[in-house]
């Protein structure tokens, strides 16, 4: 199955007159693994929220290309909006044990036999014996690898991460960043990561685009973008330099 | 409703995206609640049965054909029919306390399960 991809075009979010984004053009390619850096507020989690087809654009378009299918928030089908997940900040689950919340997006999808896919997801979390358990006995990090967890067994072919180690001790964040690296490298899968941790950006992207105050800065090749950017604002951001 | 609104205000979009349909992600929700949704359905029975009055006004009390329990036990009392009042009034009790009884036994069971 081909990788995902985004094309966005001369969008603008606006919440009660205040305007959140406004992207003229930005690209996500498929296979990229995007990490979208700026300071809270700059409208990182907005863009990812217009990604995942959660809600429209207020002018402009998000398409979200499958192969050669091209789809919006208006046209996207269940069966289109079924090839990308999500894992926010904070994970809200069911009340249903460990096991049944992971294989909840299965379950939607019809696969009543994912029973091995759950396991081996839950191994890959280190769940394997907490599989039982109910959300509420689950400290922070495990409720995270949970959520992460239930949108790595879908194996989507785009995956949207929203800052998903904030307030994770270091052991956590690495586990989590280990599994992301995976599932790229295994399925390809089309990653957005949003974070405001320019090290975790560096350590895992291969683009990174920084947003301020809903506009977007720069977008370039990892590399580029820390040894090399072009704009000043970016040099200042990566250098702790950036007043807002 | 009250059961449904303390539900995290994150689960809806969380679920969208994991590939609920918006009616799935309702019905999840729903679930979560399920306790509070049944426990607000038992108070609300309890509210009926016990009412008096207002059932008369939007015509619980046909000639012939229906009967209030409640007010059928004023008026037997007024008429002088204790018997069937303290009948009528014996079975208006046992009535509730086995929905009550009913309610308690499920939502030890709803309870474990969360």
């Amino acid at each position: 199955m081909s990788a995902a991809s985004y094309q966005i075009t001369n969008v603008t979010k606006t919440y009660a007159a205040r305007t959140v984004l406004d992207i003229p053009a930005l690209a996500v390619e498929p296979g990229d693994i995007l990490a979208v850096v700026g300071p809270s507020g700059a409208g990182k989690s907005t863009l990812l929220r217009l990604l995942a087809l959660l809600e429209e654009v207020s002018t402009g378009e998000v398409s979200f290309h499958l192969g050669e299918r091209r789809v919006t928030y208006a046209s996207a089908s269940t069966a289109d909006r079924r090839q990308l997940a999500m894992v926010f900040q904070r994970p809200a689950l069911l009340s249903r044990s460990v096991r049944a919340n992971v294989a909840y997006g299965l379950r939607l999808r019809g696969d009543r036999d994912g029973r091995d896919r759950v396991d081996a997801v839950l191994e890959r979390v280190s769940l394997t014996t907490l599989a039982e358990a109910r959300p509420r006995t689950l400290s922070g990090g495990e409720l995270q690898r949970v959520a992460v967890a239930r949108a790595l067994v879908l194996e989507p072919r785009v995956l949207l991460l929203d800052e998903p180690t904030a307030n994770l001790d270091p052991a956590n964040v690495r586990l989590i960043e280990k599994l992301v690296r995976e599932q790229h490298s295994r399925y390809g899968t089309t990653i957005v990561l949003v974070t405001h941790n320019i090290f975790q950006a560096r350590r895992l992207a291969t683009r990174v685009a920084l947003l301020l105050e809903g506009r977007l800065v720069e977008c370039a090749p990892t590399e580029a973008f820390f040894n090399a950017p072009q704009d000043p604002r970016t040099a200042d951001f990566i250098s702790g330099d950036l007043v807002y | 409703m009250g059961a449904v609104l303390a539900v995290d205000p994150l689960l809806g979009p969380q679920l969208r995206t994991l590939g609920a349909t918006r009616r799935q992600a309702e019905l999840a929700i729903l679930a979560e609640a399920r306790v509070g949704v049944i426990v607000g359905l038992v108070a609300g029975f309890g509210s009926v049965i016990s009412e008096v009055g207002a059932v008369m006004l939007v015509g619980g009390n046909i000639d012939g054909r229906t009967r209030v329990m409640t007010t059928a036990i004023v008026l037997e009392t007024r008429k002088g029919n204790f018997d069937l009042a303290l009948a009528l009034g014996i079975i208006l009790l046992a009535l509730s306390f086995i929905a009550n009884f009913v309610m308690a036994l499920g939502q030890g069971r709803l309870v474990e399960r969360t």
